[in-house]
């Protein structure tokens, strides 16, 4: 509700924000100034790119010292008020009810200074609702407490407390927030140790984008013209070899290739793992979660646990081998952001950590036994539409080339492409059938819970009371094989976390849709308020602590 | 799962919608097919290029006329109802609690025909707006006050 502003001055930032906000502009800026200094390198000086440089530098320091000085805060006792601008002054009032994630960060240059980067999250765009660049320590711990402690009990905090969070305190540095608000009440969940971010760096693909961007880099710089590494292959298989460049030759140069990429993107992905998650952590209590974790920067979130949409348990085939399981978690409002890769806030619940470690995870916030759910398989004939459809663009990628080998290559050649595309279909026959074997789906009270795939298996766990819209949907090939598909819109901004399953049967689809729906108009009638099972007990139990206090 | 699935009686938009779509469909498709006309002119088969534009155009008032009969709204007690498509046909719900706000959108040919476009915005990610076009100015009105209505 908006209010006047209190009578006092309000809170400014930390005094080194003027830097920090100078340096995100800059780093806004850093794909125009790359682009420049590679596309726009000239041997040709003219004295322009300094004047250039100059002016940018100065008008970017302007709008950061403007920014800074015109920023104010105002902690109230259910909402924090913001005034920013100059020329355009914005005043934003953002109720602590409705704060779904706090998003902070922290990189080497914060960690010197001894401040870090909150950003308030609603839901309500990709943006976030309040950017505070940047707080102390104390002051931010102390916000997010006092955030926490109204959403917990409704209770506003007083004196000590709220004098921290808006730096009001007479020894800041020194200052730590009052025991009964403490970050450290909460209890240690999960953490990521080493070996398993090494195992999770083996597992995924994260440093494809690494090496994409080192190649890019080297093709760019034109470092890599004197440094052909396939030529280097080359050279050894013939070493091996002799001088012969026969088929042997080709095949053995390729599979030393495909093994070499395949180690140098393990090696990148272990390193992106480890710079991603190192000391990942998760603390929390009954109502609320908290995530810290990065090598450089370090990056987390606080959230409500009722404030998740969506989890997503990553079971993929080389997840099983390793007998480890990865937890994401979407929040309204924790998307990409700017020129972000990641996704801001609390992401992972654990990036990877044991079965009975994730199993038993789930059960203490969730209040979920994912190992004694009964699955609702997909319609009879899914296993073999499915496989159709597979087979349909597999034959569209052999057949021309089937076509092109026996017309242009060898007879030899052409039997072993034909052999590969037989391989190649039969595998896809089979993967997709076990696909269908293993996906299901359950609907429990609170969730509707997703099983697809069995190689890159994921389970979604859909929070029914943040279901925004209920689809129900068909292909001509659907209906010809009596199926149709459901699939739910959720209050998250990431394109990935849009729940769906499809291949069941028509009546089961139908059904599906129709619960779906009665569910979320039942849970949304009273919009003031969650109404899920767990979400009544959360409420039951702050109003005990309320009481309690 | 013992509850039968019910679907409301669902109400057709304007049939003046019918020319507007098939207008679009033949400017956006005459884009390739004079492309296509151009390649056969190129490789001397000139004479398939009326055949071209004929063939695109019988499709687009095919798939039109489909495309309308099958497009189709509801506002319940509960919420909105979206039945649409025509290969990849769908049926969407949502809930009057969902409805963030909503838009009455008037583009240039909806000017000319006097037909509005209600616009139901929602928090989601997938189908943030839903819209139903072809509606007089004043049911457009109509539907949206009934949409934002209060129940309960």
């Amino acid at each position: 509700m908006a209010r006047d502003l209190p009578s006092s001055e309000g809170s400014r930032l930390h005094r080194f924000s003027f830097f920090f906000v100078l340096l995100g502009q800059l780093w806004g800026f850093a794909p125009l100034l790359l682009a420049a200094f590679f596309v726009g390198r000239s041997d040709r000086y003219d004295g322009w790119e300094f004047i250039g440089t100059g002016v940018g530098a100065l008008a970017l320091s302007a709008y950061s010292l403007v920014y800074t000085l015109s920023f104010r805060y105002w902690l109230l006792d259910d909402e924090i008020v913001i005034k920013k601008g100059f020329f355009d002054r914005t005043l934003r009032h953002l109720p602590f009810a409705r704060i779904s994630n706090i998003a902070h960060k922290q990189n080497v240059l914060h960690r010197i200074f001894g401040v870090v980067e909150l950003n308030l999250e609603s839901g309500s765009g990709a943006q976030a609702e309040a950017k505070l660049t940047v707080l102390t320590n104390t002051q931010a711990a102390a916000l997010e407490q006092q955030i926490r402690a109204y959403q917990l009990a409704g209770k506003p905090l007083s004196g000590k407390d709220r004098n921290l969070a808006q730096g009001l305190s007479n020894s800041s540095s020194s200052a730590e927030p009052s025991a009964a608000i403490s970050v450290d009440a909460s209890a240690k969940l999960s953490e990521a140790a080493l070996g398993d971010l090494i195992r999770l760096g083996l597992i995924s693909n994260r440093g494809m984008l690494l090496i994409g961007g080192g190649f890019y880099f080297l093709s760019q710089t034109g470092l890599s013209k004197n440094n052909n590494v396939f030529k280097g292959i080359g050279n050894t298989v013939s070493g091996w070899l002799g001088s012969s460049h026969g088929p042997l030759f080709w095949v053995l140069s390729i599979l030393f290739s495909m093994l070499l990429i395949l180690i140098i993107v393990r090696i990148a992905s272990i390193v992106v793992s480890i710079i991603q998650f190192y000391g990942f952590k998760l603390s929390g209590n009954e109502s609320t979660l908290r995530t810290e974790s990065g090598l450089l920067t370090r990056r987390g979130g606080q959230a409500r646990i009722e404030r998740i949409a969506l989890i997503v348990i990553n079971n993929g085939w080389l997840y099983r081998l390793f007998k480890r399981q990865g937890v994401q978690v979407y929040l309204p409002g924790n998307a990409m952001q700017g020129d972000s890769m990641e996704r801001s806030g609390m992401t992972h619940l654990t990036p990877v950590a044991t079965l009975d470690h994730v199993q038993a995870l789930i059960e203490r916030i969730f209040e979920l036994q994912i190992s004694a759910l009964r699955w609702q398989p997909l319609a009879a004939k899914a296993g073999r539409r499915m496989a159709k459809k597979a087979l349909f663009f597999g034959a569209l990628f052999w057949l021309p080339l089937l076509t092109f080998a026996g017309l242009k290559l060898t007879n030899e050649a052409t039997a072993a492409l034909c052999v590969a595309a037989v391989l190649s279909m039969a595998w896809l026959f089979y993967s997709r059938h076990k696909d269908a074997r293993e996906s299901g789906y359950v609907l429990l009270p609170d969730f509707w819970i997703i099983k697809t795939g069995y190689f890159s298996q994921t389970i979604q766990l859909v929070r029914r009371d943040a279901i925004q819209s209920v689809g129900l949907s068909s292909s001509h090939f659907d209906r010809t094989s009596q199926m149709a598909g459901v699939r739910v819109d959720l209050m998250v901004t990431s394109m990935s976390a849009s729940p769906k399953l499809k291949y069941l049967s028509q009546a089961d689809a139908a059904q599906l849709f129709h619960l779906l729906r009665i569910d979320a108009m039942s849970t949304l009638s009273t919009p003031q308020g969650p109404q899920s099972a767990i979400a009544r007990s959360l409420v039951e139990k702050a109003s005990a602590v309320s009481a309690g206090a | 799962m013992t509850t039968a699935p019910q679907f409301p009686e669902f109400s057709m938009i304007d049939p003046r919608m019918r020319w507007v779509w098939f207008a679009q469909y033949s400017f956006w498709l005459s884009i390739p097919a004079i492309g296509i006309s151009i390649a056969l002119v190129v490789f001397d088969f000139w004479w398939l290029s009326p055949f071209v534009f004929v063939l695109i155009y019988l499709g687009s008032y095919f798939y039109v006329m489909k495309a309308y009969a099958r497009y189709g709204y509801a506002i319940a007690e509960a919420g909105l109802w979206l039945r649409h498509g025509v290969i990849w046909q769908a049926i969407r719900f949502v809930p009057r609690a969902r409805v963030q706000h909503t838009d009455v959108v008037h583009g240039p040919i909806d000017r000319k025909l006097e037909l509005a476009q209600l616009v139901v915005n929602t928090a989601g990610l997938q189908y943030q707006n839903v819209s139903i076009p072809g509606l007089t100015e004043a049911r457009a009105h109509e539907l949206r006050d009934l949409l934002l209505l209060q129940t309960g």
